[in-house]
């Protein structure tokens, strides 16, 4: 009876190793798939300010800070913190999200870099 | 101006205070002198400098999200060093006198990782400044007024753990150490999902509107106990994962500890 409960147990541990693994596996075939969506960073404001994504859709953002300073793009609400490098740019998956509104902001300069990102 | 830079430097030197004051706090009972520490602390400061000087290259590599790869990979080795000192670390003189070479390690690389991690964001932040025609003064005084404040924190919590008995202290540091590793490896995993290595789901709930992160005590708990008011399903499996691993390896080894006679 125990090693039956065991075996149980081990073939749901596999199956969800399996399921994660493949799920990893599935969310980089796709990488073509999903919607990109560029967001600049010049004189230290976001252009453009207001981002919209598809609901419920993965969506790659490609940031490119045009200013010669780094930037921190941060969101509390999209739970995302990457720094970007003067005159360089950088990737950051976000989502899938349920329609709303998740602002986000530069945290080395809060005052001026400020944007929305609206998925509808 | 001011205000940011005493926010954004506060938030990385908090960290850092906290984890030091706690193991700073049991140094005396492993023999760890503060030379020891200073030796992590300059290892740390070298290793941001070099990690932020070449994070331009870093961050293009693998597709754009080296820098994630780099940063969940300091962060698991923070959980692992973290984690297998609080698993050996006992009320033991003996035992810890045998271990100390080993407790050496498990104590200053994790201060050396999280220098690396949080300095190497303030030395951007700060350099970027000396870039521009922008005023420096304004950042440099808000940078040291940032410092200053987490590591009075900081000493304060060295020396309130001081004045507990032994017993006790050793009790606080290993629930705080335990909390701290599970924190850094949940953001192991955020970072994962932020590199689209891992499969994202919607967040596992929403505290946002009872408990802001961008509140003050928000950024405290996150800082203390990793608090994320809309954290991943992942995130969470793994910070509850991470506690029972490390729960399981102290009972593990208080039990061979009993078994060969030893006090835990």
């Amino acid at each position: 009876m125990n090693i039956n409960i065991n075996m149980n147990l081990v073939y749901q541990l596999v199956k969800n190793v399996l399921k994660i693994v493949t799920l990893s596996i599935v969310s980089h075939t796709v990488i073509a798939k999903t919607p990109l969506v560029e967001v600049r960073i010049k004189d230290h404001l976001f252009f453009p300010s207001e981002v919209i994504v598809p609901a419920d859709t993965k969506v790659k953002l490609l940031v490119i800070n045009d200013d010669t300073t780094a930037e921190e793009f941060e969101s509390y609400e999209l739970n995302r913190e990457k720094i970007i490098m003067g005159n360089r740019k950088s990737i950051i998956f976000i989502g899938p999200l349920k329609a709303g509104k998740y602002p986000f902001f530069g945290e080395f300069y809060p005052k001026t870099a400020q944007g929305v990102i609206i998925a509808q | 101006m001011l205000l940011t830079a005493i926010i954004i430097v506060l938030r990385e030197v908090l960290e850092a205070a906290l984890l030091i004051s706690l193991l700073a706090s049991v140094r005396r009972y492993l023999d760890i002198k503060f030379i020891h520490f200073f030796t992590a602390l300059s290892l740390g400061c070298i290793g941001a400098y070099v990690y932020a000087e070449n994070l331009s290259s870093i961050s293009e590599l693998f597709d754009y999200t080296g820098q994630e790869w780099v940063n969940s990979t300091m962060h698991l080795g923070i959980y692992l060093f973290l984690g297998l000192f609080t698993v050996f670390l006992r009320l033991n003189k003996e035992n810890m006198q045998r271990l100390k070479v080993w407790m050496r390690l498990l104590m200053l690389a994790p201060v050396a990782l999280i220098v690396i991690r949080e300095g190497s964001e303030v030395y951007i932040y700060i350099n970027s400044f000396f870039q521009t025609d922008r005023p420096v003064f304004p950042v440099v005084v808000g940078s040291i007024i940032g410092s200053s404040i987490g590591l009075s924190i900081g000493v304060l919590i060295y020396y309130t753990l001081l004045s507990c008995s032994l017993k006790i202290r050793f009790l606080t540091v290993k629930i705080a150490l335990s909390v701290i590793a599970c924190s850094v490896l949940s953001q192991a995993v955020a970072l994962l999902l932020q590199a689209d290595v891992l499969y994202s789901y919607p967040s596992l709930w929403d505290t946002s509107e009872y408990l802001s992160e961008e509140s003050v005590i928000g950024q405290l708990l996150y800082a203390m106990i990793g608090y994320e008011a809309t954290p991943a399903p992942q995130q969470a499996i793994a910070y509850a994962g991470g506690l029972v691993l490390i729960a399981f390896g102290v009972l593990l080894n208080k039990y061979y500890g009993y078994k060969n006679n030893v006090d835990c």
